[in-house]
């Protein structure tokens, strides 16, 4: 059989399928870009039908407050608590000129996922072939990690899109290119971003330091230079934190990670965050990545120095993070790590893309199988750790608690998000007690004032209702107490970390308006503790 | 001597002097692994033998302690194997006017007519001012179809063949036989494939210039490394040998002859007895009695002579197990380091060599342990955290790393495969010394042998039907679990290293099935 080049056939004789054929691969940009769209379509989608009506969550509750404030006001209380404001600025603006509603809000940290996208592509494309990038970044686009925090109304896409801005300068200035001014620009905006965005700068310095010789000359005083642009123009945000007590009262309660945490975080990146099952069978599959290695070993297949870059970008801030929350404090949550997402996602289509023509499509087919798979399974379990479903917990409440009843918050700053959802007749409190318009910061937790905030907060009252979510160490204390001291009518979990118990602390026999009891579906085990 | 008129295509382009700066395929000798690589992947080694040993809660003792013993091996590899490449840079007295007679011996047992051919006019076309070209015919006692033909072209291209027809000690005996009948104070040796490039003599002579100088040694580089799998897989695991551990060697004045593509000094030979004659690594055991008497060595980093890969499973097989075979004998019993001539590097050289092929030990247990969990729930080691994957990742890869880096990228998943899988012929060669099993000299086909060789890997077929049964066995024990999905992980991982040495054993239709389509590798053809 003789083939035919599509392109020298006449106009009129080819076939559709040719045409398109033949117009996708001489129009190299325009693939991309219908590639690219049709990825940032998808973002868009999943995001309208499984994520943007989720409930609202503690920290967006916090982003959407502390940006209410006048833009003085939010600087401070953005300060207070420790971030850097370059997000809450742009949110502060973007709510006066678009409103404040949940879907406003998220739409931001949308959009900047979106503009990641293509600059994934780009990346990947200096050290992949242009169809490895395109699938590197269609990839990114569909992982249920970045679209967790391209429909959360917190900053993580922010520092996601300049820390892989910066690491598509710094590759390029490997590669000799000249790139300084987007480098030192992007280092500088992307250092406003998140504190962490640190850890890509830091990975940069140390892989520009272990190989040093290999970049042009007079890069070290350039590099130099850069740092001390970044070091000055964050200086006065410092100097203004550490003015307001460098964020003393903001201690958040985080253990150290174990070696399960460390591989967890690699896990989050490419499965999103899955229920305890799903990541057990993830995470105990590791000896794959031996396998995974073996097959990456292919003759003459070098690691360039810009490769080489991206598996530090990939590695090193979660190491260093990793160190760092040994020897200063933990801080070890894969959210802060966001910089590592996309040379993680390149650095696995780089070696699926190294493998025997047979073995990359079957390795890619799976990846993209098990993206989805996992994208499922975190947008419906109910089990998914970071599902925090103040909305449904406050519509309940909402529906049963009377005037005569009390809820009662803990930890005191859940307070936001509940309060956002909840419109019913109860007056709320929180344990330990706390007085928001007070200036400080949240009173800490003592066992000792524990009965008295108890008995005060239940006077005069029939039920209690007691949400406990974002346990700070003291959640345990609280249920037990009331567990000894009072009969309990229910309870119910919303999410993994949100339970809702009813107790009676009045002399009422009557069940409460919306007899909670048969609505809020007791269980017997947990009920029993 | 005149030269030849009609050269085939394949000879006329090796007759040009090698150039190992522009010929890619030439690329495994510019390897370089630098010290701080080696020393991190010494460290990572370390940190996770430490950990391994020290930091975790034994499961079953003796499962435990045999793990142990294993990285202690592994441990001893690294080390040993750092240490060889640790500088590869090396230069020895070299003068490019010595100009002493040679005679270049040219070993034929069977060969194809045409092959021998093309060795014998390129070995004649040498650029060198006094040398003589001898076919050294064991066609007649090893009792070959071909052996007239062999005499008859030296007769055609004017040169002496000497057959032999008193029989022993196989390639070594030809080789002796072939000295006893010649004068010059230096030998060279060809394999009858291995056909020499022009500046054979004028690069390698010259480094006799030093009194000293037993033998010179050049890579034995594989032009026929595109033909199939087998050949290919032999090669990757050749460039490693040839470019970063014997340049190592060199240096540590430890690099030993290989059998073909060497200069030999007469008087270094004669001082052993010439060609060891009572090993089947006759190369590998001379080497060491000449460096014992006080003799040096020099390993010349530059592709001088083409020769080819075994083309079959079961020729490849069978080469790796001469190897093996030949190698143990030495430690167990000609031991180097009660070698009292040779200076300890030599000495500890000789043994990481030799040592090497006693890792299929360390192979088979290591593939065993996830099966005695599927069967029994019994593991080496406790432990409820990831900490295993934590040190054992960051070792694993700088290893592969590392291999790569100082091999220039030459090596290959399929050789890595191969080299695991090939546990089964160093136990067997083992067993074989241990034994005292006769083992014959066969001299490896220079021609593809069709066939199905699925026996000789029985035992990784049986690997793989025991973890099958074994999973049924551990899932109906105790569901699927952590343990269970991490042990199942590591069947996997061998199962997948085994699979190269597998298909290469298999028959052509299976092999087919599993080729890459439009592959180079299969389109090549014979050069």
């Amino acid at each position: 059989m003789i083939e035919t080049d599509p392109a020298s056939l006449p106009e009129l004789h080819r076939s559709l399928p040719l045409r398109i054929s033949s117009f996708f691969h001489s129009h190299q940009r325009f693939r991309v870009f219908v590639v690219l769209g049709l990825s940032m379509l998808g973002v868009v989608v999943i995001s309208q039908l499984l994520l943007v009506e989720q409930s609202l969550r503690l920290d967006e509750a916090q982003s959407m407050w502390q940006t209410s404030h006048s833009i003085g006001d939010t600087l401070r209380v953005v300060a207070q608590d420790v971030h850097v404001p370059l997000y809450h600025v742009i949110l502060h603006f973007w709510q006066l000129y678009f409103g404040n509603s949940l879907f406003t809000v998220r739409l931001l940290s949308l959009l900047f996922l979106l503009a990641t996208i293509p600059v994934v592509y780009v990346l990947g494309k200096q050290v992949l072939r242009p169809g490895w990038a395109l699938f590197a970044a269609s990839v990114y686009s569909f992982l249920p990690f970045m679209n967790w925090y391209g429909n959360e109304g917190r900053m993580y896409t922010l520092l996601a899109f300049f820390a892989t801005l910066s690491q598509l300068y710094f590759v390029r200035i490997i590669q000799g290119k000249k790139s300084w001014r987007g480098y030192g620009l992007t280092a500088i905006v992307g250092a406003y971003s998140h504190y962490f965005f640190s850890f890509n700068l830091a990975t940069q310095g140390i892989f520009y330091l272990a190989n040093r010789k290999q970049f042009e000359r007079g890069s070290l005083k350039r590099f130099i230079t850069v740092a001390v642009l970044v070091i000055m123009s964050l200086l006065p945000w410092l100097l203004y934190f550490h003015s307001l007590g460098s964020g003393k009262n903001t201690s958040p309660l985080l253990s150290r990670p174990s070696t399960v945490d460390f591989f967890n975080v690699f896990s989050q990146f490419i499965y999103g965050y899955q229920d305890n099952y799903v990541n057990t069978i993830l995470v105990s599959c590791w000896p794959l990545l031996v396998l995974i290695a073996f097959f990456g070993i292919k003759r003459g297949q070098k690691i360039s120095l810009a490769m080489s870059y991206i598996i530090t970008a990939a590695l090193a801030p979660v190491i260093i993070a990793y160190l760092f929350s040994f020897v200063v404090s933990p801080f070890f949550l894969g959210r802060y790590m966001i910089s590592s997402v996309a040379p993680l996602v390149i650095l696995v289509v780089w070696l699926i893309s190294n493998y025997s023509r047979a073995l990359s499509i079957i390795s890619s087919g799976l990846l993209v199988l098990v993206v989805l798979a996992t994208s499922v399974q975190q947008y419906t379990s109910p089990n998914t750790p970071v599902r925090e479903d103040y909305h449904a917990v406050a519509q309940t409440v909402s529906s049963q608690a009377g005037p005569q009843d009390i809820i009662v918050l803990s930890a005191p700053f859940t307070i936001y998000p509940f309060e956002y959802y909840y419109n019913g007749a109860a007056q709320i409190a929180t344990l330990p007690m706390w007085d928001r318009r007070a200036a400080g910061a949240i009173p800490a937790f003592s066992e000792l004032t524990l009965p008295g905030q108890v008995a005060s907060i239940n006077k005069d009252h029939r039920y209690i209702y007691l949400v406990l979510s974002q346990n700070q160490g003291y959640e345990s204390t609280i249920k037990q107490y009331y567990l000894h001291h009072f009969k309990q009518v229910s309870h119910r979990s919303y999410s993994p970390d949100l339970t809702l118990y009813v107790f009676q602390v009045g002399y009422y026999t009557v069940p409460p308006l919306g007899a909670p009891d048969t609505l809020i579906k007791p269980k017997t085990a947990d009920a029993a503790q | 001597m005149s030269r030849p008129e009609t050269l085939n295509r394949s000879v006329q382009s090796s007759l040009l002097p090698a150039n190992p700066n522009k010929d890619s395929r030439f690329a495994f000798l510019d390897g370089y692994a630098s010290k701080r690589l080696l020393a991190l992947n010494c460290v990572l080694a370390s940190v996770y033998f430490l950990i391994l040993s020290f930091g975790f809660q034994p499961g079953n003792h003796l499962l435990f302690y045999l793990l142990i013993a294993g990285e202690v091996f592994h441990l001893i590899q690294i080390f040993g194997f750092s240490y060889t490449i640790w500088e590869t840079k090396h230069t020895s007295s070299f003068d490019a006017a010595f100009d002493v007679p040679v005679d270049v011996f040219i070993t034929v047992c069977g060969e194809p007519k045409d092959i021998v051919r093309d060795t014998a006019i390129a070995a004649l076309a040498m650029e060198y001012p006094s040398f003589s070209v001898y076919l050294l015919n064991d066609g007649l006692v090893a009792k070959r179809d071909n052996w007239r033909e062999i005499e008859d072209l030296a007769q055609q291209l004017g040169i002496t063949c000497i057959t032999r027809d008193v029989p022993g000690g196989a390639k070594a005996g030809n080789i002796n036989n072939a000295l006893r009948q010649t004068r010059s104070p230096y030998v060279v040796v060809f394999d009858a494939d291995h056909v020499p490039h022009t500046d054979f003599l004028r690069q390698t002579m010259g480094y006799f210039v030093d009194p000293k100088m037993g033998f010179v040694q050049t890579p034995q580089f594989y032009k026929n490394q595109a033909v199939n799998s087998v050949t290919q897989t032999a090669w990757d695991q050749q460039s490693l040998f040839f470019g970063p551990i014997l340049k190592g060697k060199n240096r540590l004045n430890a690099a030993f002859m290989c059998g073909t593509n060497m200069v030999l000094k007469r008087k270094a030979l004669d001082q052993v007895g010439g060609m060891c004659e009572f090993n089947i690594a006759e190369d590998f055991l001379t080497s060491l009695f000449v460096h014992d008497k006080g003799w040096k060595s020099v390993y010349v980093p530059k592709v001088l002579a083409e020769g080819l890969a075994p083309e079959d499973f079961l020729s490849y097989y069978k080469q790796q197990f001469r190897w093996t075979r030949g190698s143990l004998e030495v430690i167990f019993k000609y031991n180097p380091l009660f070698k009292r001539g040779m200076s300890w590097p030599q000495r500890l050289q000789y043994l990481i060599s030799a040592s090497y092929f006693l890792s299929g030990f360390v192979v088979v247990f290591d593939a065993l342990l996830p099966l005695f969990y599927l069967y029994t729930g019994i593991t080496a080691v406790n432990t409820r955290t990831m900490a295993l994957a934590m040190i054992f990742i960051p070792y694993i890869f700088s290893s592969l790393y590392t291999l790569q880096k100082s091999s220039n990228y030459a090596m290959s998943f399929s050789a890595i495969g191969f080299s695991i899988s090939s546990f089964v012929l160093q136990i067997r060669g083992v067993v074989a010394v241990l034994t005292n099993q006769k083992t014959s000299f066969a001299v490896t086909s220079k021609s593809q042998l069709q066939g199905n060789f699925l026996y000789l890997v029985t035992p990784h077929l049986l690997y793989i039907a025991a973890a099958i049964v074994g999973i049924g066995v551990a899932v109906h024990r105790e569901g699927i679990g952590p343990s269970l999905l991490a042990n199942l992980a590591w069947v996997i991982v061998n199962i997948a290293a085994f699979v190269p040495f597998i298909l290469a054993a298999s028959p052509e239709g299976i092999k087919s099935v599993f080729r890459r389509r439009n592959s180079p590798a299969v389109k090549a053809t014979r050069q």
